[in-house]
């Protein structure tokens, strides 16, 4: 398939621009992180640890979350058709476009102690708001639509034939699932995992306004970020890089297993 | 292997499928129609993929389902086979994978000789490794053969097994599926709208339209030998008649019916006796003489007149009445030598088993229809 003229002539350009945008601001900071020499006093740092460590953890667990309750959901929300399906299609997704900060705000509303919901959670001895568990529930939020919305459509690509198929071959219909169609969706889930992470490791905004900045029990590597900018800016960028390439690893990781997947379509 | 039988009802939007079925060892029942017609829904119910309104359905002697006890037996709880269109691999399997699938609950070592016996019976050697999409279409189709016969089912349904496949190797593959069949033993159920598949395969022939059983019996019977395939062909039966049964002789597989005052010789239905019967035979099976025949092997002589002659495509189709009017598909030499012409003495030859019953309404039990089968000649019983 060959594009156009008109479009290698505009689209060609363009695609060259918008890399290098994307790009200078990733050199930018890399450069600056060894030419301002905050690595030593960044690395030495046991916030950054802390910071490290809590947003590994956290978002290991919300991501643990998304996967164990998203996927039958998904594959739920897959194979069925009700009045209604649109609407909640809708609503898993609304976090999608809801500014972080907002949705930090509601739910520091909806759980905090001026609340009802919140008050009544404090009777059973239950503290949600400036927690960890707020920090995870923060991710949540903002995270597992990113995995819902392609874990639907990658169920909804399994042929149920293959389920049928699998039933007539002495699998119960749960077992269908688990031998046919997760495998057969698993790439996308994993991409949509990939996602999902990606996007709560820097979950900033929605941290912030529901679980605060407390170092060592709130303060994820975002937010370590912004502490260590206002003291000093070179440990700021020290930050900033590990966070980015643990990012990349992370995103780069899924898309490898999931690609590995995919050899044999 | 036991007996596997059922009827179902079921209606699905307009569609009202009314069905009755039997199957032995060794036997291939061809459920025969065009697309719509309720074949893949009729494969699915017995699967246990879909649950019809009403019916009993029986695998291999055990009961799966029975609406007014209100039994329903999962796909995984019935010892089916199941080959769909496009057989359908699973494709994140290799081929020896996707053979094993259905032996989970096998200790390792059966799994690993019972999956290697059907490699090695249809020929897969060597393609054990290999992925679905590599695979030809007929490799394909012997892999998903394979994977459905592994658990060893009481009946395999195969849901047009060669409509993936291009003409010529159509013919080569079923030419071996048959082979195959005959050796496993397994009963068969498979739905198709080719003729020629059903022909080949078949023991046993139902004729679905809209839901509707329409002819059933020996292939060549029910399906007449038109030149095009499709139900079409078999609804543009040119002669179509509505008898009463007047005696059955289950033990040659005929019986005789009136219409009007003629007496005709059918192979044998499951109407009974003074019970109406409905039956059709193509023009070109009708032999014409003009002289009266004597010694013949077919059953039907019927002497009458020819009333017209009508130049068609394919030749001349000389109407004649003989008491009830018998349309015969003649070459035109045929007609210049016999010197037929309106008025002229005729008497219309006709084989009792190139009649095909067309049943309106098979509601009625059909479970004592087994003396009604003949397997064409050749057929490995």
């Amino acid at each position: 398939m060959n594009a156009p003229p008109w479009s290698r002539l505009l689209g060609g350009p363009v695609t060259l621009v918008f890399l290098a945008f994307v790009l200078v601001p990733f050199v930018a900071l890399a450069v600056r992180s060894i030419t301002e020499g905050g690595w030593s006093t960044g690395l030495g740092d046991d916030a950054l640890w802390q910071a490290l460590r809590l947003s590994l953890v956290t978002s290991a667990i919300s991501m643990a979350l998304t996967v164990v309750l998203g996927t039958p959901m998904a594959y739920w929300l897959a194979r069925t058709r009700f009045r209604g399906r649109g609407a909640i299609d809708v609503l898993i997704q609304a976090p999608l476009v809801l500014p972080p900060v907002v949705a930090g705000l509601a739910m520091l509303m909806a759980f905090g102690a001026q609340s009802p919901l919140g008050q009544a959670l404090e009777a059973v001895g239950i503290h949600l708001p400036f927690t960890m568990v707020a920090v995870i529930m923060a991710q949540l939020f903002v995270g597992a639509p990113f995995f819902l919305r392609t874990a639907v459509l990658g169920f909804q690509a399994v042929d149920p034939v293959y389920e049928d198929l699998a039933q007539t071959l002495g699998r119960s219909p749960f077992g269908a699932f688990w031998h046919v169609s997760l495998p057969l969706a698993l790439p996308s889930l994993l991409g949509g995992l990939a996602f999902a992470w990606a996007r709560a490791l820097g979950e900033f905004g929605a941290t912030i306004m529901f679980a605060g900045n407390f170092p060592g029990r709130t303060q994820t590597m975002p937010l370590a970020i912004l502490s260590a900018l206002e003291r000093d800016l070179s440990a700021a960028l020290a930050l900033a890089v590990v966070l980015a390439v643990l990012s990349f690893a992370l995103l780069g990781l899924l898309a490898w297993w999931a690609s590995r997947r995919l050899a044999w379509q | 292997m036991a007996v596997s039988e059922g009827h179902i009802r079921h209606r699905l939007g307009s569609l009202a499928l009314d069905i009755t079925w039997r199957v032995e060892e060794g036997e291939v029942l061809v459920l025969f129609g065009p697309s719509g017609a309720g074949k893949t829904t009729t494969l699915r119910a017995i699967a246990g993929l879909f649950k019809p309104d009403e019916g009993a359905t029986i695998v291999g002697g055990e009961r799966v389902f029975e609406s007014s006890a209100g039994l329903w037996k999962l796909p995984h709880q019935r010892k089916v086979g199941y080959v769909p269109q496009d057989y359908r691999l699973f494709p994140h399997l290799s081929v020896w994978q996707n053979i094993a699938f259905g032996l989970g609950a096998w200790s390792k070592d059966d799994r690993r000789r019972r999956v290697e016996e059907l490699i090695e019976g249809l020929g897969l050697r060597g393609l054990e490794q290999r992925r679905s999409h590599v695979l030809s279409g007929g490799q394909q189709q012997r892999v998903a053969l394979a994977r459905a016969l592994a658990p060893r089912p009481q009946l395999l349904l195969l849901d047009e097994p060669f409509a993936a496949l291009d003409p010529e190797l159509r013919r080569e593959v079923r030419g071996e599926v048959r082979r195959y069949l005959a050796e496993w033993g397994v009963p068969v159920m498979l739905v198709t709208h080719d003729r020629e598949t059903a022909l080949a395969l078949g023991s046993d022939t139902i004729v679905l339209d809209e839901g509707q059983v329409v002819a059933r019996g020996a292939p060549v019977s029910a399906l007449g030998r038109p030149p095009s395939s499709g139900l079409a062909s078999l609804l543009g039966v040119e002669n179509r008649y509505e008898g009463i049964v007047v005696e059955r002789w289950p033990i040659l597989g005929s019986m005789t019916s009136k219409v009007g005052d003629v007496t005709v010789a059918l192979p044998l239905g499951e109407a009974m006796e003074g019970e109406a019967v409905a039956f059709g035979v193509r023009a070109n099976e009708v032999i014409v003489a003009v002289d009266e025949p004597r010694g013949l092997s077919a059953q039907n002589v019927l002497p009458g007149r020819v009333v017209r002659l009508d130049p068609v495509p394919e030749g001349v189709l000389a109407i004649l009445d003989c008491g009830m009017p018998i349309s015969a598909l003649l070459t035109v030499q045929s007609v210049e030598r016999l010197g037929l012409a309106p008025g002229v003495s005729a008497w219309a030859v006709i084989k009792a088993s190139s009649f095909a019953l067309m049943t309106q309404n098979v509601s009625r039990a059909l479970m004592a229809q087994d003396d009604s089968r003949h397997p064409p000649p050749g057929w490995p019983r």
